[in-house]
């Protein structure tokens, strides 16, 4: 198990390393930040001035070595367009968009799993079969589309919610609903599979055979087993929620990381956008580390082939 | 005896309804009857469309479409500009559909080309493919694609070249298995034996015993590709005015919901019925090509 951990925490740690790399990179070859963020008519003096300020006169890998040991010290550059530390002005809209995407995450997997099991206990009928559908709509209908629909609805012809704005708890309700439901269609299409896959095992017709309640054997044999592969995807829908809230977040005025990150590369602030990507990668892998490691807790076969990995 | 009775008129029903479409489920019919009618659509915009799509007529501006109410000249009715919605949305369609289908090529091109030739390499560069796979499952594309665009600009053709990276690493990753397959087969090494460059192995015998699956993947990848274009044209930074395409006008649209909502909502009721009929026509064809779940 140490060693099934470690080597994940290695991956992850490489990942992170390209990442910044690659933003380093794509930084450096799209040319001369200098010329991108001065004026074409700048003079010459001002733009060396300019180059000297943010270490663009030094070679690429001194550079390289600046950036890399100044994320190390939490130095993600300062926004370009009024020179407070980038990585403060990406934290302070954290707390918003969290307030959305984690009652979505767990909005998501209630309707998704829900929707799964009872359309594969309830396979090939009327009810699957509607259930499926829906699903193949949630995830065929864009975001935008959902959020433009739901005010149209629910602001505009109703007028029971705001149209956007975190004012009041109405405000959050929309939003909330627009993140979740699209991944609640991939998860509930996926739940179905893996409870029908597990359905047809053996350890499922003994337990019923052995005269076990159906209620005792859905609960403890089937979910059990059906939730291992639903929680590989549990990374997957990380990342789509928080590509989710640039959407929700520019439809709702929602004044989170997401509207941050538009206004951002609107305004070319290289160093607000870099710290977005960087941090959307750190929680990235933060996800998918965590699901990796929670196999092993959540699926014992999977730590005897940890401890056999080990001992062999 | 009823049941019995009852399922197999339902059956005959359905039979009955399969055979008008030349044996296809309905939905599937209709999926690809809409997909032609795009395809005509993206051919012929510039000849189906009523008016030029940037042409202006302050003098009547929001005008409402035809079933509410409307004139007869302008179906669709007129955005804040005056001008004509209906002829802004083929020429969107052929835009949105352009910019998807060329991604969707350099999408799949890329992954097949790296999948190859990590399998055909191994050693350090298939784990350097490997990485680059992992890195750019970890990010999502979407964020990915706002980088690049804040960096280098936006024109159409760069966008369609950033687009066309979507979804590479799944294809690569595809590509790479089938060809390691593939190489297990005898009659790859029986071509080898006969003494074919890698080049032949690989474009005249593994590409064609692999196309289907490849297809397939293609049509899976496109309704996400039309999402994400859609996507950032919505945000104001894809497709940028005066071209236009599904996604910029939802975008721009969206300010006159309360008042004029057929501006946003019909373009928005393409997308949707475009990647549903591309999700719907890819299900089936996975169904049917894969012989495990026939």
């Amino acid at each position: 198990m140490m060693l099934y951990v470690t080597s994940r925490l290695l991956r992850a740690l490489l990942t992170l390393w390209l990442l910044v790399s690659v933003t380093f990179l794509v930084m450096r070859i799209t040319g001369d930040p200098a010329l991108l963020i001065m004026s074409v008519e700048a003079s010459p003096e001002a733009v060396a001035a300019f180059e000297r300020f943010w270490g663009l006169d030094q070679h690429l890998w001194q550079q390289y070595g600046r950036y890399v040991g100044g994320l190390m010290h939490g130095d993600f550059g300062v926004s370009m367009r009024d020179g407070q530390p980038a990585l403060d002005l990406v934290l302070s809209r954290v707390p918003a968009t969290l307030s959305l995407t984690v009652p979505a995450l767990v909005l998501t997997l209630l309707i998704g799993m829900s929707a799964g099991t009872y359309a594969a206990l309830n396979r090939d009928t009327m009810a699957d079969r509607l259930t499926m559908a829906s699903s193949v709509l949630g995830y065929t209908v864009p975001s935008f589309v959902l959020a433009l629909v739901l005010v149209l609805v629910f602001a505009v012809t109703l007028r029971w919610l705001p149209s956007g704005g975190a004012e009041t708890w109405r405000g959050y309700i929309m939003p909330i609903i627009t993140l979740a439901l699209p991944s609640a269609a991939v998860v509930a299409r996926f739940t179905r599979s893996a409870m029908i896959e597990v359905l047809g095992q053996p350890f499922v017709r003994t337990a019923m055979g052995k005269g076990v309640a159906w209620r005792r054997v859905v609960s403890h044999h089937v979910l059990r087993n059906a939730a291992i592969p639903v929680v590989t995807i549990v990374g997957f829908m990380v990342g789509s929620l928080m590509a989710g809230t640039v959407i929700v977040e520019t439809v709702f005025a929602w004044p989170g990381v997401g509207q941050l990150l538009i206004s951002a590369v609107g305004n070319r602030d290289f160093a607000i956008v870099q710290t977005i990507l960087l941090f959307v990668g750190l929680c990235m892998v933060i996800a998918n580390l965590a699901v990796d490691v929670s196999y092993g807790w959540i699926d014992p076969r999977m730590r005897g082939r940890a401890s056999e990995a080990r001992t062999g | 005896m009823t049941d019995v009775l009852h399922g197999t008129r339902t059956e005959s029903r359905r039979a009955k309804a399969r055979r008008a479409f030349g044996g296809l489920p309905v939905s599937v019919a209709v999926s690809i009857g809409w997909l032609m009618a795009m395809i005509v659509v993206a051919l012929l915009a510039d000849t189906l469309s009523p008016d030029d799509y940037r042409a202006l007529d302050l003098r009547d501006r929001l005008a409402p479409p035809l079933f509410l109410g409307g004139g007869v000249d302008h179906a669709l009715g007129t955005d804040e500009l005056g001008r004509d919605v209906l002829s802004r949305l083929l020429v969107s369609i052929r835009i949105s559909l352009t910019v998807a289908f060329l991604a969707t090529l350099l999408s799949t091109l890329i992954g097949v080309t790296i999948g190859f030739l990590a399998a055909h390499f191994r050693g350090w560069f298939e784990q350097l493919v490997l990485m680059l796979i992992d890195l750019q499952a970890a990010l999502p594309f979407m964020f990915l694609a706002l980088f690049v665009l804040a960096f280098f600009g936006n024109s159409l053709p760069l966008f369609t070249i950033l687009v066309g990276f979507y979804g590479w690493e799944r294809t690569a990753r595809l590509a790479r298995g089938l060809a390691l397959a593939a190489d297990g087969q005898t009659y790859i090494a029986a071509v080898r034996q006969i003494g074919a460059s890698p080049w032949r192995v690989y474009l005249v015998h593994v590409l064609p015993n692999t196309a289907s699956t490849l297809v397939v993947a293609m049509t899976l990848n496109f309704p996400e590709i039309i999402l994400l274009e859609s996507g950032l044209s919505f945000l104001g930074i894809g497709v940028q005015p005066p071209l236009t395409s599904l996604g910029n006008m939802v975008g721009y649209g969206r300010q006159y919901l309360s008042s004029a909502a057929w501006i946003p909502l019909a373009p928005s009721a393409v997308i949707v019925l475009t990647t549903l009929s591309v999700s719907i026509v890819g299900d089936w064809l996975r169904d049917r090509l894969n012989p495990e779940r026939r």
